[in-house]
C-alpha cells in the first residue's frame, strides 16, 4: 500500500510543473549565470599593472629619478611611460594612465583623478625612494664603500624579501555556488508546502477527501515526504556534478558527504515548507511568496548576493542568526568539506545544526497537523 | 473609471506581499550601502593585516609595528591551520603576515626575510609594498656592517620618513556612492514588485470569463486599456516615492539633491519599462505560478548579468554584451554616470535624458510585441 501510494505521489510530483520549474530548473539557471557573472571575478583577483605617465622635460639624462623609475618600470605592478607634460595631463584627462609624475626643484608631484590600488601603489613606491635616500644617506656615513660595491646597495634594492606562500583554498567565488547548492536544498519547501495543501482537510478539497478516506494519513505524508525527499536529492547530486564538472568550479571532492549534508538541508526544507504550510490559512500565493522571501534572505545573509565580504561582517554582527541560517549551515558544510582536507569536526557541526534546524521544525509541523478535527470546513 | 478602482482593489489584496518585498529589498539594499566608503580627498588604500610573529623579538615586533601602522586594521589570528585558512577565505581584504623563527638572526645578517597569505593579488602588493620598503631598508643597514643597536635606532629615523609629495589631485569623488548603491540595487525590487503587480493586474483581466465580459461590455477596449496603464503608472509612481522616502533616511545627501532627483527620474522610466515587459509576459503566460516563477527569475537574472549586483567592471565582454540587449544594463550605467556629476548642466541632462530615451525605447518596444502578440492571437482564435 505504501509504496503504491509513494508512486502516484511520485507521478502527481512529476506532473506539478511550477513545482518542478522552482526545484529542478531554476537551480540550473542560478548556476550557468553565476559562472558567466563570476568569471569575471576571477580576472579581478590578478592585479593589474599602474599606469604612470613621468614628465621628463625637467629630467637630466642621469638624473636618479631617471633611473629610478627605469627600474620600477621592469617591476610587474608598474608601466611607466615617459612623456611631456601637456601629453602627460591629456593621458590622465583621457584615462590612459591613472597618474602622473611632474618635477619641480627636484621634487615630485604626483598627479591622481581617483582613489584606487594603482595610485597608492606608485605613492608608495615614491614613499619608498625617499626612504631608501635617507637609509643610503646614514650608511655613507658609516660604510661608504658598501654603496659602491656591485653587490652593495644597488643588489639589494633588486632583492625580494616577501614571500608569497599561498598553500590554502582561497577562492572566495566559490561560496556564492555554495550557497546556490543550499538554496536548492530549501526550494525543497515549496514542495512541503504542496504536500500540506494536499493533506490538510481545510486547505484543499483533495484534503478533505483524505481525511475522511479509511487511508492512514499519517502513512500518505510519509510517503509524500519520501517522494520529495527523493526528488530533491537527486536534484542535488545532479546539481553538484553539474556546477564541478560541467562548469567547473571548484567543489569539494567527496560526493558522498556533500550529498549527505545536502540531504539533510532537503529535509530542514521539506520540514520548513510543512511548517510554514500548516501554520496558516493564507493563501498559497502569498506562503510561496513569504517562503521564497525568507530563503532569499537567508541566502544573502549567506553571501549570495553582493560583496564577498559582507558574509563575514554579518557574521560578526549577528553571530546568533549566522548559526541558526539554515543557509550559511548547509554552505558551511560544503566550505569544510573544500577547505579543511579531510578533517571533519567542522563538517559534522554544520550538519548538526541544519539537523537541529530540520528537527524543529519537523516537531513544530507534526504539532500543527496531526489529529485535527473540523466542525465545518 | 471602474477599471481603475479595480487595479487598485487588485493592488491592495496583494498589499502583503508588496510590503514584505519592499521591506526586504529595502534592508538588503541598506546592508550593501554600508560596504560603501565615500572619501572626498586622496587616502591611501588600506588593507587589513594580520601578523603571525614566530620569532618575537625587538626587530620582529619593530617589523610588525612600522607595517601595522599602514594597515586599515590590524587582526588577531590564531597560529593554527583552519584559523588561517577561515582567516584567508572570508575576507580578500586581508592579508596575513608570516614572521619565521629566527628572523632576528637573519636581520643581523641582512637576509630577513617574511611571508605573506592572501586572497587577492592587487590587496597582497599594497602589504608587499610596506614590508620590502622596511626589509630592504634594514638588511641593507645590517649588509653595511652596523652593529644591532645602530640599525634599530637607524629604523627609528627611517620610519619617521615620509616622502615630500605634494599630493595634487582632481579628485571627482563625491559623497553620493551611498545613494548611488541604493539606486542601483533598487533596481531589483523594481523588476520585481513591477512584474509581480502588473502581472497579476493582466492574469485578473486575461481569464477567459473576464475578457469575454469586457469584450461584449458597452466601455470600448480604448477606456479600459488606457485606465490599466493609469493604474500602471500610478503603480510605478507610487513604488518609486516609496525608494525615494527609505533613500531619504539611508543616504540623504543624495535623495534631497538633484542627483537624486536624475536617479529616481531614471527609475521611474525603468518601472514603467519592466510594467511594458510584465504586460508582454502575460500574454502568453497565463498562470499565477508561472508568472512568480518568472517574477524571481527575470530580476535575479537581470541583476547579475547588468552591474547591478556585481559591478559591471568585474563582468566579462561577453556578459556585458548579453546585457546590452535589456534596459537594465543602460540603467545600471546611467546611475553610476549620475552618481560622479559635480555639475548638473545641459550636457549631463542631456545624457541623463538619453539614458532614460533609451530605457524607455525598451519599454515601447515590450509594449509593442505585446500587441503584436495579443492580435495574432486574436485572428487566431476568430480562425478557429
Amino acid at each position: 500500500m505504501f509504496w503504491r501510494v509513494f508512486k502516484t505521489k511520485l507521478k502527481v510530483l512529476l506532473r506539478n510543473k511550477s513545482c518542478l520549474f522552482w526545484v529542478l530548473i531554476f537551480p540550473f539557471i542560478m548556476a550557468i549565470l553565476f559562472n558567466a557573472a563570476f568569471s569575471g571575478l576571477n580576472a579581478m583577483k590578478e592585479s593589474k599593472s599602474s599606469k604612470v605617465a613621468v614628465v621628463q622635460d625637467a629630467l637630466s639624462e642621469n638624473s636618479e629619478w631617471r633611473m629610478f623609475f627605469k627600474e620600477l618600470d621592469k617591476h610587474k605592478s608598474f608601466e611607466i611611460s615617459f612623456t611631456s607634460a601637456e601629453n602627460a595631463k591629456k593621458k590622465l584627462d583621457d584615462g590612459e594612465v591613472q597618474s602622473y609624475i611632474d618635477f619641480k626643484d627636484d621634487k615630485a608631484h604626483l598627479f591622481i583623478k581617483e582613489n584606487n590600488i594603482g595610485q597608492t601603489l606608485i605613492k608608495n613606491a615614491l614613499d619608498q625612494y625617499a626612504e631608501l635616500n635617507t637609509t643610503a644617506a646614514a650608511i655613507a656615513q658609516t660604510s661608504p664603500e658598501y654603496l659602491m660595491r656591485e653587490d652593495g646597495f644597488s643588489k639589494i634594492m633588486t632583492e625580494d624579501f616577501v614571500k608569497d606562500d599561498n598553500t590554502e583554498h582561497t577562492d572566495f567565488t566559490v561560496n556564492y555556488f555554495f550557497t546556490l547548492m543550499a538554496m536548492a536544498a530549501l526550494y525543497a519547501s515549496l514542495i512541503g508546502i504542496e504536500l500540506t495543501k494536499n493533506n490538510e482537510a481545510n486547505l484543499s478539497t483533495k484534503g478533505a477527501r483524505l481525511s475522511v478516506s479509511p487511508t492512514n494519513k499519517t502513512m500518505v505524508m510519509v510517503a509524500d515526504l519520501l517522494v520529495g525527499f527523493v526528488v530533491c536529492s537527486i536534484q542535488q547530486l545532479v546539481l553538484y556534478f553539474f556546477i564541478r564538472f560541467v562548469l567547473g568550479v571548484q567543489m569539494a571532492a567527496e560526493p558522498g558527504w556533500t550529498l549527505l549534508i545536502s540531504m539533510m538541508g532537503v529535509l530542514a526544507g521539506l520540514s520548513l515548507g510543512i511548517f510554514v504550510g500548516a501554520s496558516n490559512k493564507k493563501s498559497e500565493g502569498l506562503k510561496n511568496g513569504l517562503l521564497i522571501s525568507v530563503i532569499m534572505l537567508c541566502c544573502f545573509f549567506a553571501g549570495m548576493m553582493g560583496d564577498p565580504i559582507l558574509r563575514d561582517k554579518f557574521e560578526t554582527m549577528m553571530p546568533l542568526f549566522a548559526k541558526v541560517n539554515p543557509i550559511a549551515a548547509i554552505a558551511d558544510g560544503y566550505y569544510a568539506l573544500f577547505a579543511y582536507n579531510g578533517d571533519m569536526e567542522y563538517y559534522w557541526q554544520a550538519f548538526a545544526r541544519i539537523a537541529i534546524f530540520a528537527g524543529v521544525m519537523l516537531a513544530l509541523s507534526l504539532v500543527l497537523s496531526r489529529r485535527k478535527r473540523y466542525d465545518s470546513i | 473609471m471602474t477599471v481603475f478602482k479595480a487595479y487598485l482593489k487588485i493592488m491592495l489584496c496583494n498589499i502583503g506581499l508588496i510590503v514584505m518585498y519592499v521591506a526586504i529589498s529595502v534592508l538588503v539594499v541598506y546592508l550593501n550601502t554600508m560596504n560603501a566608503p565615500a572619501p572626498s580627498t586622496y587616502e591611501d588604500i588600506t588593507v587589513n593585516m594580520a601578523f603571525i610573529d614566530r620569532d618575537n623579538t625587538v626587530f620582529s615586533h619593530k617589523f610588525c609595528e612600522y607595517v601595522g601602522s599602514y594597515a586599515d586594521d590590524v587582526l588577531e589570528v590564531e597560529d593554527e591551520e583552519h584559523a588561517i585558512q577561515d582567516f584567508i577565505y572570508d575576507d580578500y581584504t586581508r592579508v596575513l603576515i608570516i614572521i619565521p623563527a629566527g628572523f632576528e638572526e637573519a636581520a643581523l645578517r641582512g637576509e630577513a626575510e617574511v611571508s605573506q597569505k592572501w586572497s587577492m593579488e592587487g590587496v597582497s602588493m599594497i602589504a608587499e609594498m610596506h614590508e620590502t620598503r622596511f626589509l630592504t631598508s634594514m638588511n641593507a643597514l645590517a649588509r653595511s656592517g652596523m652593529s644591532r643597536d645602530e640599525i634599530l635606532k637607524q629604523m627609528e629615523k627611517t620610519s619617521e620618513t615620509d616622502a615630500e609629495i605634494n599630493m595634487i589631485g582632481n579628485l571627482e569623488e563625491k559623497d553620493n556612492r551611498g545613494g548611488t548603491i541604493f539606486a542601483v540595487f533598487s533596481a531589483y525590487p523594481v523588476m520585481a514588485e513591477t512584474i509581480l503587480i502588473v502581472g497579476t493586474v493582466a492574469c485578473v483581466f486575461n481569464a477567459q470569463t473576464v475578457k469575454r465580459r469586457n469584450e461584449v461590455s458597452a466601455m470600448p477596449m480604448w477606456k479600459l486599456n488606457t485606465q490599466l496603464m493609469i493604474g500602471n503608472l500610478l503603480f510605478c509612481v507610487l513604488l518609486v516615492a516609496i525608494l525615494w522616502v527609505a533613500c531619504c533616511f539611508i543616504a540623504p545627501n543624495t535623495a534631497m539633491s538633484m542627483t537624486g532627483v536624475m536617479m529616481f527620474v531614471s527609475m521611474l522610466a525603468l518601472a514603467m519599462t519592466f510594467s511594458a515587459m510584465a504586460s508582454l509576459i502575460t500574454s502568453f503566460v497565463k498562470k499565477r505560478e508561472v508568472l512568480s516563477g518568472m517574477q524571481t527569475v527575470i530580476p535575479l537574472g537581470l541583476s547579475f548579468i547588468s552591474g547591478i549586483f556585481l559591478d559591471s567592471s568585474l563582468l566579462t565582454g561577453e556578459i556585458l554584451n548579453v546585457a546590452k540587449f535589456f534596459p537594465t544594463y543602460y540603467y545600471a550605467q546611467s546611475i553610476e554616470r549620475i552618481g560622479a556629476y559635480t555639475e548638473f548642466g545641459a550636457t549631463q541632462w542631456g545624457e541623463v535624458l538619453s539614458s532614460i530615451g533609451i530605457v524607455l525605447a525598451f519599454g515601447a518596444g515590450y509594449y509593442v510585441l505585446m500587441l503584436i502578440i495579443t492580435n495574432v492571437k486574436r485572428v487566431k482564435n476568430k480562425n478557429k
